[in-house]
């Protein structure tokens, strides 16, 4: 979001002021400041790491909440460095802000932005890599806390095999958009020559003749274009133009050749001028669409285009890192693979917009100049596109069209029953008309000690659904990686597919969860109703009597722990959370580097606090504090550190706890994918409700 | 040139539903987070509901043992 002029100028001001310019060379100074930020980051971490470090003792292994806040806390650090190296970019890349740096004597060159984007590049995935590797993982390790994901592989550097033998297939040419808009306007690809080319016509068709156009013409002409580029408000005196027009007009011999001609000088000035103003509008039009006081010839054009090739081959290389970061086939997919791609697919992400921003610049400024042409320019748009699209597209339609064939659906439903149901000590223990019994209750027909039939909306039927959701991506993942190999744009279209396979599986993983503890649970009720009746039978003596008692509290136990199990599942809470939590986060490590050790005892005492209370409460009466604390803390950080990424601390917070339409429009995205991908009733519920409630606020 | 003798008969264009598709072409950051967000939950209902199931596993494996 571009800020206005005030607003930048400020801060270029105080930039200014802090890098301290002129005692050293303006690249240094720049290059010094990003350091200085990261330096911030990372001292902040190293603060927060040496205070859990300290105490870790007191914290083992007492509980998973320490355990989530301190892997979040790395995330968070992580993310954070992410946010100010992004929000460097921005500001170098900042028209406004490199046009208020240039005017205070600072030239924000390329070579400024490589070296500042090199500088952080190491010194946030070099340095704070570092500190989590050194620093954070020992003291998980200490605490008995380490997790499954590794989040220190989220920043190791990712190998990458040689990529200079590597060329895209699909390459968007901004500069054959500018052609191809530039075509239908070959008469004026110059816009003072296409409008000396329209405005001698005029003033022909005007006087009716071109004699009497060659003659007063000229002066005519000189007159038009000084009153419209003084409307325009480009600064043209207009006195002599009036002054010509006067002498015109008061010229006995113009005046008779005029009423001859039966030409009325002032009505015709009356119409050029309108007509000349509208040119002049629309070039102003041009201008402002442009933000910027650059001439109207081509030049922007051919920038914009070249910047947006030149983005693109970055893109590229982001895009097979994305690549590399995945397996080959999807059945090897792992979190931490996952973790890792997801950093560079954010990066893709933030570069992708570059490649396709300054072509949207082109079509829109195009558009404000030649109004008339707008499906023109938006079918060259459309076609400069077309190779991202198309290869997208493929990506996405393949993944959709993907179905799971009857077959494989039904050998899908036997390897359940061999690998979940069969190998279960209890079911293995029942009479085949019990085993009857069990499978009915999860929607399986049993015939012969064989699975036939599955009954329509069971747990069993879930799973295979699951399964077959899951295998259809996994055979999509396997020959589209393929693909992206040779066409790295699409490279967000597989990290998408990539997150949805292992939500896939995950579903799938709970789904046979859930129906394994249920054959666990109704196998132990068939022989418990078994044994009771011999129990019964053979009058109960004390011994029976105790083992019934020992029977009931397990079997209550079974019964209470199936019930965690069936609620397990995603809930709008929980992503919230993650998402809600991860933004908060962000802007509480960096606030604590800023206002000092207060916050960081805070934070120890917090977690001490969380250690030894019930879990749930607590989780969600630290998320209301932490808004609080944020809160504040925010206010200090924006005026302290003047940087994007506090202002999108601020923001997400915003999106997150204030009532708006984009933050509605989000939960009913999560409450359609909640459904699409679990069928989860529950948890849209959960979100409808939210959302009802954030429509009365 | 003729386009621009008459070109104030069409208002000015804005951003809009064209443009909204040219945009689409690159996952945002956000649906990215988004998308992540949702499979780390997955992730951790389905581990949290697999300890479970160990768990099951465990007590059943505890009961026999005092059965015998």
């Amino acid at each position: 979001m571009k800020e206005n002029g005030a607003g930048a100028t400020n801060r270029v001001q105080d930039l200014l002021k802090r890098l301290d310019i002129g005692k050293r060379s303006k690249e240094a100074v720049v290059a010094t400041h990003a350091k200085q930020t990261v330096d911030t980051v990372a001292d902040t971490g190293f603060k927060v790491l040496s205070k859990l470090d300290e105490v870790s003792d007191q914290i083992r292994g007492k509980a998973d909440t320490v355990k989530d806040r301190f892997t979040q806390g790395k995330e968070y650090m992580e993310m954070t460095a992410d946010n100010l190296r992004n929000a460097f970019y921005k500001d170098l890349n900042d028209d406004r802000i490199v046009a208020e740096a240039k005017r205070a004597g600072v030239d924000i060159t390329d070579k400024v932005r490589t070296r500042v984007e090199a500088l952080l590049e190491r010194e946030v995935f070099g340095r704070l890599t570092t500190l989590v590797n050194d620093k954070a993982n020992p003291i998980l390790s200490k605490l008995g806390l380490s997790r499954k994901e590794s989040v220190a592989s989220q920043t190791e550097e990712i190998n990458v095999p040689d990529r200079s033998s590597r060329k895209a297939a699909n390459i968007i040419e901004g500069s054959a958009l500018v052609d191809a808009i530039a075509e239908p306007f070959k008469a004026g690809k110059d816009y003072d020559q296409a409008k000396g080319d329209a405005v001698p016509k005029l003033i022909e068709t005007a006087f009716g003749s071109s004699e009497l156009a060659g003659k007063y013409g000229p002066a005519m002409l000189q007159v038009m274009r000084s009153i419209a580029l003084q409307s325009a408000g480009f600064g043209a005196e207009s006195s002599e133009s009036m002054n010509i027009l006067d002498e015109l007009a008061n010229d006995p011999d113009v005046q008779k050749e005029m009423a001859e001609n039966k030409v009325n000088i002032f009505q015709l000035g009356a119409e050029m001028s309108k007509i000349l103003r509208q040119i002049s509008e629309a070039k102003q039009a041009a201008l402002e669409s442009r933000g910027e006081s650059r001439g109207i010839s081509w030049e922007y054009e051919r920038d914009q285009a070249k910047a947006s090739e030149e983005v693109q081959a970055i893109v590229h290389e982001l895009g097979w890192k994305v690549v590399d970061s995945l397996p080959e086939s999807a059945t090897e997919l792992t979190l931490d693979q996952l973790m890792q791609a997801r950093v560079v697919a954010t990066k893709f992400s933030q570069r992708s917009i570059d490649v396709i921003r300054p072509l949207k610049k082109i079509a829109i400024s195009m558009e404000n100049r030649f109004p008339n042409k707008v499906d023109e320019i938006r079918a060259a748009l459309a076609e400069a596109v077309a190779p991202w699209k198309i290869s997208k597209a493929i990506v996405r339609g393949v993944v959709e069209s993907s179905i799971l064939d009857e077959e494989t659906t039904k050998q899908t439903s036997k390897d359940i029953f061999s690998t979940i149901i069969q190998p279960n000590e209890l079911f293995a223990g029942l009479s085949a008309e019990q085993q009857t019994v069990v499978m009915e209750k999860i929607g399986g027909t049993l015939i012969d000690a064989k699975l036939d039939n599955i009954k329509e909306g069971s747990i069993y039927e879930q799973t295979v659904q699951a399964y077959g959701e899951y295998a259809q991506l996994v055979v999509s993942y396997d020959s589209l990686r393929e693909h992206v190999q040779d066409h790295p744009e699409a490279a967000d279209q597989l990290m998408v597919l990539a997150e949805r396979i292992m939500q896939a599986k995950s579903v799938m993983e709970l789904a046979k969860h859930k129906m394994k503890s249920e054959v666990i649970v109704q196998s132990r009720k068939q022989k418990n109703s078994q044994e009771l009746a011999s129990s019964k039978a053979s009058n109960a003596t004390i011994e029976v009597q105790s083992k019934n008692a020992r029977r009931e509290y397990y079997t209550k136990t079974f019964d209470d722990i199936q019930e965690r199990i069936q609620n397990e599942g995603p809930t709008l809470k929980k992503i919230i959370n993650r998402m809600g939590i991860a933004t908060l986060a962000i802007t509480g490590l960096v606030a604590a580097g800023e206002v000092g050790p207060e916050i960081l005892e805070a934070m120890i005492e917090l977690a001490k606090y969380l250690v030894h209370n019930v879990p749930v409460a607590i989780r969600v009466g630290a998320v209301g504090s932490g808004l609080f604390g944020v809160a504040h803390l925010l206010r200090g950080l924006r005026a302290k550190m003047g940087l994007r990424a506090g202002e999108a601390a601020v923001k997400g917070r915003e999106t997150l706890a204030v009532d708006n339409s984009t933050s509605i429009d989000q939960l009913k995205k999560i409450r359609d994918e909640l459904l699409a991908v679990d069928n989860n009733s529950a948890a849209a519920g959960d979100i409808d409700k939210v959302i009802e409630s954030m429509q009365k606020n | 040139m003729q386009d621009q003798n008459t070109q104030n008969s069409k208002p000015q264009v804005k951003a809009d539903d064209f443009y909204k598709d040219i945009d689409d072409l690159v996952v945002s950051e956000d649906n990215l987070r988004t998308m992540a967000a949702i499979t780390q939950v997955q992730v951790e209902s389905a581990d949290n509901a697999g300890e479970l199931v160990e768990k099951m596993e465990e007590l059943v494996e505890e009961e026999n043992s005092l059965e015998q």
